[in-house]
């Protein structure tokens, strides 16, 4: 099949997001679909502790976890419970990237 | 600030949520007033005086004032705030492979083991000697192999039962350990309660 542009569903494409849950759970990830009561999230790293330099939970999707701030192992995930998921800005997923696993 | 694309969620609403993050905000208002007042006085005296030149007077007067004043204030706040959260158990589970890798043979066949055998893999913490940092009695310090034993009772939070946990972020602790959680176990929120745990690994 040709891959013409007009075809591709926009559902298919990967996204770098940011999703919190009721469990206060704030993950980072790549979705190909944020529909549903489940989204599975690829690569998910956990943000165990943001710092005041972050400004909130959504500086976190817009750009990324500072020095301060300790970030889970990367993890294949379904994420249940979802409040909010939010994309994220090319500098916060390299910041994500970036960010040692720590304590 | 960088905007950001909300694809789902209402962040007023999240704000909240994070109840284990906090922010800081003061505000102060400096408020001043000011008054004026007039007052006004009057007096009256009088005087007479004799041929021969001496007089003296007297006087009196009153006076009687008012004020008035109006005051403003104003005043301004912000707020900064860090938060955190402890993530899932779904999410803690899936990362054991992570770490499992940094593992040697033996120590993955062990846990591979452990899980056909249907125990419980779940994390714990300790301190830097290896030793329980979230209360406990003593007990051999953490290494791949040791193997910590209890008598019971079998209940959460209580002594002679051992412990472990699926956030493990919520816990004090140094060092991190994988381990494996034998027989019959008891569950309370995050915690797990066992009579025999099994150190796997550590998680680093």
């Amino acid at each position: 099949m040709i891959n013409h542009p007009n075809r591709s569903k926009t559902d298919d494409k990967e996204r770098a997001v940011v999703v919190t849950t009721e469990h206060r759970g704030v993950f980072f990830g790549y979705a190909t679909n944020t529909d549903g009561d489940v989204i599975k999230l690829r690569a998910a790293r956990n943000c165990v502790y943001w710092s005041h330099g972050v400004r909130g939970f959504m500086g976190l999707a817009a750009t990324g976890p500072d020095k301060a701030s300790k970030i889970g192992p990367a993890a294949d995930i379904e994420v249940r419970k979802i409040t909010s998921i939010i994309e994220c800005t090319p500098e916060a997923i390299a910041a994500w990237e970036s960010a040692p696993w720590s304590k | 600030m960088v905007e950001v694309n909300i694809i789902r969620g209402e962040p007023a609403k999240l704000v909240s949520l994070f109840g284990s993050g906090y922010g800081d905000g003061y505000d102060y208002g400096d408020g001043y007033d000011y008054g004026s007042g007039s007052g006004y006085g009057s007096g009256y005296g009088s005087g007479y005086g004799s041929g021969y030149g001496s007089g003296y007077g007297y006087g009196s007067g009153y006076g009687s004032g008012y004020g008035y004043g109006s005051g403003y204030g104003y005043g301004f706040g912000y707020g900064s705030g860090y938060g955190y959260g402890s993530g899932d158990e779904t999410y803690w589970k899936a990362t054991i492979p992570y770490f499992a890798a940094k593992w040697s043979d033996d120590q993955r066949t062990k846990l591979e083991a452990a899980e056909a055998a249907g125990a419980t893999i779940a994390f714990w913490l300790s301190t830097e000697n290896g030793l329980a940092s979230n209360g406990g009695g003593p007990i051999e310090p953490a290494a791949p192999g040791v193997i910590h034993t209890s008598i019971g009772p079998l209940a959460c939070c209580r002594i002679g039962t051992l412990h472990a946990t699926l956030l493990p972020p919520k816990w004090k602790g140094d060092r991190w350990w994988i381990v494996a959680c034998w027989g019959e176990i008891v569950r309370e929120d995050d915690k797990i309660g066992c009579l025999k745990r099994e150190i796997l690994g550590e998680a680093e």
